[in-house]
């Protein structure tokens, strides 16, 4: 991760570091979105090390959510409404670990409040690209549309103590 | 929603210093009891190596028995009125005698002792008439004890072994030695003979 001043990392970089017993590892699991249709799999989780929690999950997206990306950036160019196109190889996007839901039993992410359109829609980067402060804005500005977010708050040192990052039973 | 937290991994220092101070311990052991395992280890060689020359038949074929061998048989004419010959035979032959005991593991130091008094009285006084009843004795000693020597290991030279015996009856105390040469040197061949039978067969132990 290039901006560390968050202490944000993938849990593999952090070598002494590891999924809480009590807490499932997500890596491989596969990802649903609100429609119940794929969005991709879990590689990797982006932890939030002074928080000792992890914060976004790294998804490698499923295929069928970048043909059907196509398609909508091909339509909402025209309207103006994208300012990014995600190109070829650019199969990874991150989600807020509070807008997630854990089925343990079949070990599937879901995303309840997160709909196939937003997924396809949402900035992706490839694999192993560095993921700056900008991505972050862009994809919470992706998530929630309703929510302003200006870059002073995303300079908070509490950013990650937003309720899209935590659990919901402890927030709401 | 979901939370999941990370943890620290249990630090792997305590594993890494309890493997070294394991292996501290092991080597402190090792090193504190290598004598005993020297010892141990090398009676193990011993041990193979016996097996080995057992399993493999292997013949002595001892030096100083090839020496006796070659000094009696090279030179058969040798022996003249010096007694040196006399003398230089029965060391030989018992050295050789003793040479072959200590390839099969027998002790006969007791009688060799008393042979080599007798050769030596031989050579101290060289015109005592009793030469021949020393030689006479020390021919005994040496054909009882290659005789039981060849009992214990080599079984089937029973004839060679009783040739010796025979040889060694025939020397006759009481008649001068110079006389009675040819008994002499036969006992001297006849154990040659033996012993270089000895020297080319595999002993059994």
């Amino acid at each position: 991760m290039s901006e560390n001043n968050k202490n944000l990392y993938y849990l593999d970089e952090l070598s002494d570091y590891k999924v809480a017993s009590d807490d499932s590892d997500v890596r491989g699991w596969e990802v649903k979105d609100a429609d119940n249709r794929t969005v991709g799999r879990v590689d990797g989780l982006l932890a939030n090390k002074e928080a000792k929690r992890v914060v976004y999950l790294d998804i490698e997206v499923d295929k069928s959510l970048i043909e059907d990306g196509h398609e909508v950036y091909n339509k909402s160019a025209n309207e103006g409404t994208h300012g990014f196109v995600n190109k070829d190889g650019e199969n990874h996007l991150i989600i807020p670990i509070g807008l997630v839901r854990l089925d343990e039993e079949n070990e599937k992410v879901l995303t309840d409040e997160i709909n196939h359109g937003t997924f396809t829609k949402t900035k992706r980067f490839s694999k192993g690209a560095k993921l700056d402060r900008q991505y972050e804005v862009t994809v919470f500005k992706n998530y929630f549309p309703e929510k302003g977010l200006n870059d002073d708050e995303l300079e908070d040192e509490n950013f990650y103590e937003r309720q899209e990052f935590k659990n919901s039973s402890d927030n709401r | 929603m979901a939370e999941i937290k990370i943890e620290k991994k249990a630090p792997i220092w305590p594993w890494i210093l309890l493997i070294l101070v394991v292996i501290g311990i092991l080597v402190y052991l090792f090193a504190f009891s290598g004598d005993e395992d020297d010892n141990r280890r090398d009676d193990r060689t011993e041990q193979t190596t016996e097996q080995s020359s057992d399993t493999r038949q292997v013949a002595p074929n001892n030096s100083t028995v090839v020496a006796y061998v070659s000094f009696i048989k090279d030179d058969p004419d040798q022996m003249g009125l010096d007694h040196d010959f006399t003398n230089e035979a029965l060391l030989r032959l018992t050295n050789a005698t003793s040479a072959m005991a200590d390839e099969i593991g027998y002790d006969i130091q007791k009688d060799l002792d008393e042979v080599r008094s007798h050769a030596d009285k031989i050579t101290r006084d060289p015109f005592e008439t009793t030469h021949a009843n020393s030689i006479r004795k020390s021919a005994d000693i040496l054909s009882n004890v290659l005789q039981n020597m060849q009992k214990k290991a080599f079984p089937g030279l029973t004839s060679e072994a009783n040739g010796v015996k025979n040889a060694a009856t025939a020397i006759e105390p009481e008649v001068l030695t110079l006389d009675q040469r040819e008994d002499v040197k036969n006992f001297f061949r006849e154990s040659a003979d033996l012993l270089e039978k000895m020297n080319n067969n595999s002993p059994q132990k």
